[in-house]
């Protein structure tokens, strides 16, 4: 499977940038919806969008709490494992 | 309503009104009814919404909130106070619905809280209005920002120290995801608008331990239907043909209330488990996406009608964020004209109601009857 990090990385961007909107650097610690400029519906589209590349579904047992980049990759990793 | 030197203060963006202030506005003795509309600067709507009923209720004229502009029949309003609502229109063209201010308080006077409270819904809906109310018969704070996106309305909570909030659960999710450094000291939340899930609920348990949580049911025609304090997903099987705010609830696949020679068919289906009843969904191709219903087939019949495209399956796709987003296959010819054709539809369309998975195909695909899938 590709490296997730870069795979959760490149699709943020592709989200930002396909609104029209410039992308900031992304960083680990970047907080999806405090430091980036995305709202929930494109946390949901990089939601689903992850699950239909990865065939992973971190969430399948209920919501899970995430804030930052690095969160976000650690359920993947998890659900992988 | 309106009591005179009340406590009740309305934290409007950033700006501190109380309730004299707000009644103290001149106003045209003359009039019949009153109309507030929704504009592009809703800085004080909340305040003229105030305004208008505090006239249409000492005038004794109807006071309609026209959240989306919507044509006003004047002949067939009611001639006495009484506040005009919009449906959301997702089951066809807005209904303007009339609605006592007795129907819209809440039935518990929950004064001795000093609660403050953050806005979510918005300010002209059903929800929206009765915590407008709650927070003004109860002398509590109510705080407001209608333009915020969620990310500033997560702030404002935590800045304003707000400890009553009123939301969808697709809204309290995106709030939950938005708290990081600090968590607003909420003693009461309730849930409404779409289905909450034993997993929101739990959350809310684990992260505010000590809030009173519940959900409630309502319908823009019905108002509150009940509301289920026990922290468990559903209600219970016993509320099956028992009154409820005067409405008897009765169900097989889908939830209709039933209030004297009133039948309302719900269209919310639900499942027996046990002792409970759960909602699984709807039984047209309405999807709450983040607390908003859209219409799938509404989309499929837009994107069906642009010239570029042959045919197109129009399906949601669940997701733990927004409860699900819109996807759509299309098939056509020519791919980059679609996209463009789709792209001039966009932008026209509701942000909740935009495809955000887009794929293009030779055939759409249907299901063993023939049937386009609506929800993955």
């Amino acid at each position: 499977m590709k490296n997730l990090k870069n795979l959760i990385i490149e699709k943020t961007r592709k989200i930002i940038t396909e609104k029209g909107v410039d992308c900031p650097t992304i960083t680990l610690n970047s907080e999806f919806l405090n430091d980036l400029p995305m709202d929930s519906l494109d946390l949901a589209t990089l939601i689903v969008s992850l699950e239909i590349s990865t065939g992973l579904d971190p969430f399948r047992d209920g919501f899970k709490t995430f804030h930052t980049v690095d969160e976000l990759i650690n359920l993947y990793t998890e659900a992988n494992s | 309503m309106f009591e005179k030197n009340g406590k009740f203060n309305l934290i409007e963006n950033n700006v501190t009104y109380t309730l004299d202030k707000i009644v103290e506005l001149p106003y045209n003795k003359d009039l019949t009814s009153i109309v507030v509309n929704c504009s592009s600067d809703n800085e004080k709507l909340v305040s003229k919404m105030l305004h208008a009923l505090y006239v249409g209720q000492h005038l004794d004229i109807p006071v309609i909130f026209n959240r989306t502009n919507q044509q006003i029949n004047f002949h067939n309003i009611p001639k006495k106070f009484s506040v005009g609502l919009f449906t959301s229109g997702t089951t066809g063209t807005p209904k303007l619905i009339f609605h006592l201010l007795s129907d819209l308080l809440p039935r518990t006077n929950q004064s001795i809280n000093n609660f403050r409270w953050l806005l979510c819904y918005h300010p002209m809906s059903f929800a929206g209005l009765q915590v407008i109310l709650q927070a003004v018969i109860s002398n509590n704070v109510l705080v407001v920002d209608v333009d915020a996106n969620v990310t500033k309305k997560a702030q404002l909570a935590c800045q304003y120290n707000i400890d009553a909030i009123s939301a969808t659960p697709s809204l309290i999710r995106s709030f939950l995801l938005s708290w990081t450094k600090q968590l607003p000291p909420l003693k009461t939340i309730t849930l409404g608008g779409e289905i909450a899930t034993q997993a929101i609920l739990d959350a809310l348990k684990s992260t505010f331990p000590d809030a009173k949580l519940r959900h409630i049911y309502a319908t823009t025609e019905a108002g509150v239907v009940f509301t289920v304090k026990d922290g468990i997903a559903g209600f219970p099987l016993e509320w099956r043909n028992s009154h409820l705010n005067g409405w008897e609830l009765t169900f097989d696949e889908s939830l209709v209330l039933h209030k004297k020679d009133i039948t309302i068919k719900t269209g919310d289906t639900v499942k027996i488990i046990g002792n409970r009843v759960y909602f699984i969904g709807r039984e047209d191709n309405i999807v709450n996406i983040g607390g908003v219903k859209v219409n799938l087939e509404d989309i499929e019949q837009k994107i069906l009608s642009l010239d570029e495209v042959i045919d197109a399956r129009v399906y949601a796709k669940s997701n733990p964020i927004t409860n699900a987003i819109v996807c759509a296959e299309i098939a056509t010819h020519d791919e980059s004209k679609a996209r463009a054709a789709l792209a001039t539809l966009n932008n026209n369309l509701d942000n909740a109601a935009k495809p955000r998975i887009v794929t293009f195909v030779t055939n759409i695909s249907l299901t063993e009857a023939g049937k386009k899938l609506r929800k993955v």
